[in-house]
């Protein structure tokens, strides 16, 4: 049978959807044994989809640099569906918090002013992202197909949403399947 | 008048008239959703996401559509249902309605309307402006993050409790909601009643303490009486682990319709006074534990070996405490020395006989004599309030400030009290809201006013306690037992109780009292009992046990009956 | 008395008063006494005949237009024309035709000849700080007939005869409106009229009011007691300074000659009007909204049913009318409702006034037969479009009103043909925009004003308007997708559908009808960044 090929990403995020594709658990098999290959995924460690794209791509984290900006353009030219997980990627999540200060009161506040800092000062390597002025969910920077929202998604609904799409249908989430929290 | 036949999602229904198209389809079990509606408040129509589709192909809100015959509307048509979400994201798109840092995520409203239409994302990216947040007040967190302007606050602060304190400022997409017209909350003329957190939506008003501390539907709920005051009001409330988290007023109560006031709603949530949590016996000026068991054959043998063995019980007992009080003295100890921690005056329960609370609310004109309903019997003070703005006439008799003041349209010294009688002359329905402790004095005016007697007796069942004989102090005695309650005992009290000899008390906190105390029995709170108690429209009412009392505590009633036994 | 050779009517309405009419005054005086005419030439203050131009000087007999710009050329005036007899020409009215024409011809032969002035009768002509005038003018002989004559129940069925309609917008039958108040049951009862004119290039009413408000106490009187009323409340808008004090001061004249109060004309019938005065909120126009910030509350509409008829002020039976409705009604009682349906059309009895403005010639307020096209008003009344450009886009009835583009110019001005192409009149409002204006810098306006106007109760007006906005600025700047287009039209229709009151639903009107007609406009702007009209500031 054809695989589904399918990569993930974290963006400004915490891993905890990531862990909640691991706690699939047994159906993780299950979804290989479907047909679904697993290639560049914080879990596989590998970094980079494959050059001839994949199927399905899942971003999980909001976007809070350029950095994030470019992996999820990226990801998005590289996949046929792209599902955001969790609420970071689905609203913009937690990193929203900082929407509501400057940068540079963000950076002061937290390499400069933290209580345990002495003689603290703001990292600038040029490999650290760029900040954007404001953390952005996913589908303001490129089109998102499926939004599987939670804090973290339950593995019900990551797992829910993935059989419904090898098997041809639009996922719909309903019930304990939907939370926001 | 008849009936009317309407259709709803094809369905034929018949209702009575005067319904809204809202109220007819609850009534067949069709559920519209609502958010600025709230069944104890008028309908306004702000939210519109109550529309439902008519035969004619114009959406309505349900909510203040009347249902009229020969309506036909559909209530989840496409046309509705995606109407509804784009309302939903219009509202979620508002200000910050990120679920996860909100305390009251699984109890809010507009997350359940976002889960019952399947909103997985945000259709518009929300504004990200930031909200103030109002966090200054004693009990109550005001996030205007978190606020969708149903106004549901302000109506319940205005229309059911009478405060008007909340309200409106500015407009279009500015609009707030302001305490006093852009005052903080804390420093609004805010009487802390709470019923704007009751009936909060989401997560804009929330109360300080029961926040963070889980879901309401991961809480047991308890209907029961408050017994803070002699109104008893209707209370639900909410416990978790044996803790008590929070307390609503009871809708379905016919004595409040939902209203509490700061000493119901949240001062026994934030009960700081020391517990007794075991029988003490003081012995050569010494205090010891000792057993329950022991406490009972100690005090049982002090009583029985007493020439005149006195008892003096709390009118917060219930009925049924009450009555084993009488049993034992009366029965058991042959004794009639027994007293009310609080007296009054027998010609004013007289006068009172057929006052109903509800009296004041279609009162002409209303008396406050020598009494501040705010600080004492809240809810009375919000129908006060709520009754003056229906036009009636407020008159105080005070040589104190009153905090009912601004609302009087007179007010007399007591010297002048007399003029009410002319003053009042014109009113058909007068009704007079009076201290039970007034001096025969006072009542010598107060006879001559054709009106409504409501005396505001201080504990929950001191008209109990008055209908079981029990007004009256008790004399000297040898051995007393003092059945406290949570009072403390009030300084005459105290005073008198140098001449007493040996004394019980049985206490639900340390005070005064259990310190003059020979013998110490724990008892359980109004919260941790069961019974009944008679409120001062002499209504006797049921009260639950909300928690659990600490181990080895027991109820007023169990230790007396104990006692009984002990005595033979 | 005395006899003057020459009357000048002084044009005193707040425009012309913000033009400087009381310095003409006093220059005029100066002038007249200067060269001895005061006993020969009488100057009066009157209302405007709504010309919006300098301060307007009508020299009577004759009735030759002076538009004075320049208080230095009064004396060149006075020794010319009171002097000499010899009207100057330089100082007429003058309208863009394309070239500069002057109106030298009596104001009834030319400016006025296509107008019926019913409504605006005795604005321009008399002095409206003056009782006399008024009554000169058989003002308050309508409620001396009515009180000596007629029964309510007689009086209402004149003016259902009359077949009135409501002038506020909506167009409902006023005697009907009467009629259920005065079957109400409750009391007491009242009469509000509605002058709180908030329509954007609306000023019918304020003409009316700062020129004949005696008028309107004089109707509302006959419309308290057509109902049973003894209670009247004038809300007008809080910007109307001048019109506020016309009014109180015609309630304090009516008051000292017994037209106001108890037993007005040794009836039993008692009527008292009282002027509140509004705190500039656009909603507040809306009849409930009103009703609310008259109580005392926040202006915000209430829900319909019930209806003021029945429940309206602090929940009484009330009539509200508009200042125009109202002005109409003392002379169906005198000339009588047969009279009265002579004019108009079929369906619109009687007259309309209309402010005309925008790129149009001759703007100002106008009265005319219903049944007048937008092209005789626009191009016969109005003189034609500025520059002789032509026409992109006429809006009927203000910013609440409706888009007619130059295909429908044929269409007659009256409820039932309006309604029949989709549109409603509104307000009276004729804003005329010629082909060099861009429609979403129009839009932007139009939805910045809105937006600023909504009360907040509703979600879908108070979310949506800035939303709408939001996606505007984003069109003008560049920042947009096409098919946020339909997104538009979406949220439009909901706002439509779903809006508590008419703010909410006019507004998304204003978008729904610019895509209609100017669809390829949004797309020009998106995919080429370029505005027609040069307009929207990025190229």
């Amino acid at each position: 049978m054809a695989k589904v090929k399918l990569a993930s990403t974290w963006l400004e995020a915490c891993a905890g959807c990531h862990m909640s594709i691991l706690d699939m658990d047994e159906r993780i098999v299950e979804l290989i044994q479907a047909g679904v290959e697993f290639t560049s995924t914080p879990v596989t460690d590998l970094k980079h989809p494959p050059e001839e794209g994949v199927d399905i791509g899942i971003i999980e984290g909001a976007i809070g640099t350029d950095l994030h900006e470019e992996e999820a353009r990226h990801l998005r030219k590289k996949c046929k569906i792209l599902i955001a997980i969790g609420d970071c990627a689905v609203f913009g999540g937690i990193a929203t918090m900082r929407n509501y200060f400057s940068k540079e009161e963000l950076l002061t506040r937290g390499y400069i002013d933290t209580e345990s800092t002495k003689n603290g000062k703001i990292p600038t390597s040029d490999e650290l992202g760029k900040l954007l002025p404001k953390v952005k969910a996913v589908k303001d920077i490129v089109k998102v197909d499926f939004f599987i929202p939670g804090c973290p998604p339950p593995a019900d609904s990551i797992y829910t949403a993935l059989k419904e799409l090898l098997e041809g249908r639009v996922p719909v989430l309903k019930g304990d399947l939907l939370k926001y929290d | 008048m008849g009936k009317l036949l309407l259709k709803i999602n094809g369905n034929e229904i018949e209702v009575d008239p005067g319904l809204t198209v809202l109220q007819a389809a609850k009534t067949f079990g069709i559920d519209i959703p609502t958010l600025c509606h709230h069944d104890q408040l008028n309908p306004i129509g702000a939210c519109r996401l109550c529309v439902v589709e008519t035969k004619q192909g114009t959406l309505q809100p349900a909510c203040t559509l009347p249902a009229t015959q020969g309506l036909e509307v559909e209530t989840e048509s496409p046309r509705v249902v995606e109407t509804r979400k784009f309302i939903l994201n219009l509202l979620f798109a508002e200000r910050n309605h990120y679920c996860m840092y909100c305390e009251v995520s699984g109890d809010c409203e507009l997350q359940n309307m976002g889960y019952r239409y399947g909103i997985d994302h945000f259709a518009f990216s929300p504004y990200q402006n930031k909200f103030p947040t109002d966090f200054g007040h004693k009990y109550i967190l005001l996030e205007h993050n978190r606020c969708i302007l149903c106004r549901r606050c302000v109506r319940a602060c205005s229309d059911l409790a009478g405060h008007y304190v909340l309200g409106m400022v500015n407009r279009g997409a500015h609009t707030m909601l302001s305490p006093d017209m852009e005052s903080p909350l804390k420093a609004s003329s805010c009487v802390s009643c709470g019923v704007c957190v009751q009936v909060c939506p989401t997560g804009s008003l929330s109360d300080k303490i029961g926040a963070y501390l889980g879901k309401t539907a991961e809480m047991t709920k308890t209907k029961s009486v408050c017994a803070n005051c002699s109104m008893g009001c209707g209370i639900l409330a909410f416990t978790k682990a044996n803790h008590l988290i929070k307390i609503w007023g009871d809708w379905e109560s016919s004595v409040n319709h939902g209203i509490l006031c700061e000493l119901g709603r949240f001062t026994p949530l934030y009960e700081k006074r020391k517990r007794v949590s075991h029988p003490i016996i003081r012995q050569e000026g010494k205090r010891e534990l000792i057993t329950y068991e022991d406490v009972i054959k100690k005090a049982a043998l002090k009583l029985k070996e007493a020439k005149n063995p006195g008892g003096l019980i709390s009118p917060k007992a219930t009925n049924e405490a009450l009555e084993v009080f009488n049993q034992l003295f009366s029965t058991s100890l042959k004794s009639k020395n027994t007293g009310l921690m609080e007296n009054y005056n027998e010609k004013v329960i007289e006068l009172s006989s057929d006052g109903c609370l509800e009296d004041i609310l279609t009162a002409e004109a209303i008396v406050l004599y020598k009494v501040d309903p705010s600080t004492s019997h809240g809810v009375v003070a919000s129908w006060v309030k709520r009754a003056v703005t229906n036009d009636a006439k407020l008159y105080i008799v005070t040589d104190d400030e009153n905090s009912l003041s601004f609302y009087a349209s007179e007010i007399f010294k007591t010297s002048e009290a007399g003029k009410l009688v002319n003053t009042l002359g014109n009113n058909n329905k007068v009704v007079v809201i009076l201290n039970p402790q007034v001096e025969s004095t006072d009542l010598e005016t107060l006879e001559k006013v054709k009106a409504v007697f409501l005396p505001l007796y201080k504990s929950a069942n001191s008209m109990g306690a008055v209908k079981q004989g029990l007004n009256s102090t008790f004399g000297k005695s040898d051995v007393s037992l003092i059945v406290a309650s949570d009072s403390s005992g009030d300084s005459n009290l105290l005073a008198s109780l140098k001449d007493i000899g040996y004394l019980i008390v049985i206490s639900n906190f340390v005070s005064p009292l259990t310190e003059r105390a020979d013998l110490i029995i724990p008892s359980a709170t109004w919260l941790e009992t069961s019974g009944t108690i008679t409120n001062l429209e002499g209504k006797t009412q049921i009260i639950s046990s909300i928690i659990e009392a600490p181990e080895g505590v027991k109820t007023d009633k169990a230790i007396i009956e104990d006692l009984i036994k002990a005595l033979g | 008395m005395k006899i003057y050779r020459l009357h000048v009517l002084l044009s005193t309405d707040s425009r012309s008063i913000l033009r400087g009419a009381f310095e003409v005054e006093t220059k005029l005086k100066e002038e007249i006494i200067k060269k001895g005419l005061e006993n020969e030439v009488q100057i009066l203050r009157t209302g405007g005949w709504g010309i919006e131009e300098g301060v307007q000087l009508t020299v009577y007999p004759g009735g030759l237009v002076y538009v004075i710009n320049n208080i230095d050329d009064i004396p060149y005036l006075v020794e010319e024309h009171f002097l000499k007899g010899r009207p100057v020409k330089k100082l007429m009215y003058e309208i863009d035709l394309p070239a500069k024409v002057k109106m030298d011809v009596p104001i009834e032969e030319e400016i006025m000849k296509k107008q019926t002035r019913i409504i605006l009768r005795n604005v321009g002509l008399i002095n409206p700080e003056d009782i006399k005038e008024y009554i000169a003018h058989d003002g308050y002989q309508a409620l001396a007939h009515v009180l000596s004559t007629m029964t309510p129940e007689q009086v209402i069925a004149e003016v259902k005869a009359s077949e009135l309609l409501g002038r506020g917008g909506a167009g409902f039958p006023t005697g009907f409106k009467w009629e259920l108040t005065a079957k109400a049951l409750a009391k007491p009862k009242y009469i509000i009229c509605n002058a709180d004119e908030g329509e954007p290039g609306t000023f019918k009413d304020r003409v009316i009011m700062e020129g004949d408000p005696h008028s309107i106490i004089e109707s509302m009187s006959i419309a308290g007691y057509a109902v049973g009323a003894n209670k009247g409340f004038i809300y007008v808008r809080g910007e109307y300074d001048l019109s506020i004090d016309r009014l109180n001061l015609a309630i304090k004249q009516s008051k000292e000659i017994g037209l106001l109060g108890n037993n007005i004309l040794g009836t039993n019938f008692d009527f008292d009007v009282e002027v509140r005065i509004g705190a500039g909120s656009y909603v507040c126009g809306e009849e409930t909204a009103l009703m609310e910030s008259l109580e005392g509350k926040r202006g915000e509409p209430r829900s319909k049913p019930p209806y003021p008829s029945t429940e309206g002020l602090w929940a009484k039976p009330t009539v509200i009318n508009n200042v125009e409705t109202l002005a109409n009604i003392p002379l169906i009682i005198l000339k009588g409702a047969e009279w009265y349906r002579s004019l108009g059309v079929e369906g619109s009895r009687g007259t309309k006034v209309f402010t005309l403005f925008g790129d149009v010639n001759a703007k100002g307020v106008i009265e005319v037969p219903f049944g007048f096209t937008l092209k005789e008003l626009i191009y016969e009344i109005g003189y034609g479009i500025k520059g002789g450009k032509n026409l992109k886009l006429v809006q009927l009835g203000g910013s609440s009103g409706s888009f007619i583009t130059p295909d429908h110019l044929d269409v007659p001005i009256d409820w039932n043909s309006v309604r029949k192409i989709g549109a409603g009149q509104g307000s009276g409002a004729i804003l005329v925009l010629d082909e060099t204006r861009c429609v979403i810098d129009f839009l932007k306006n139009l939805l910045a004003f809105f937006n600023h106007e909504s009360c907040g109760k509703c979600v879908p007006c108070r979310v949506g308007l800035p939303k709408a906005l939001d996606l505007l600025n984003r069109v003008t700047s560049g920042n947009v997708e096409i098919n946020e287009l339909d997104f538009m039209e979406n949220l439009a229709n909901v706002m439509k559908n779903t809006s508590f009151c008419g703010l909410g639903q006019a507004a998304a009107n204003q978008i729904l009808e610019s895509l209609k007609y100017f669809k390829s406009e949004f797309i020009n702007h998106i995919e080429t960044g370029y505005c027609p009209a040069n307009k929207c500031g990025r190229l």
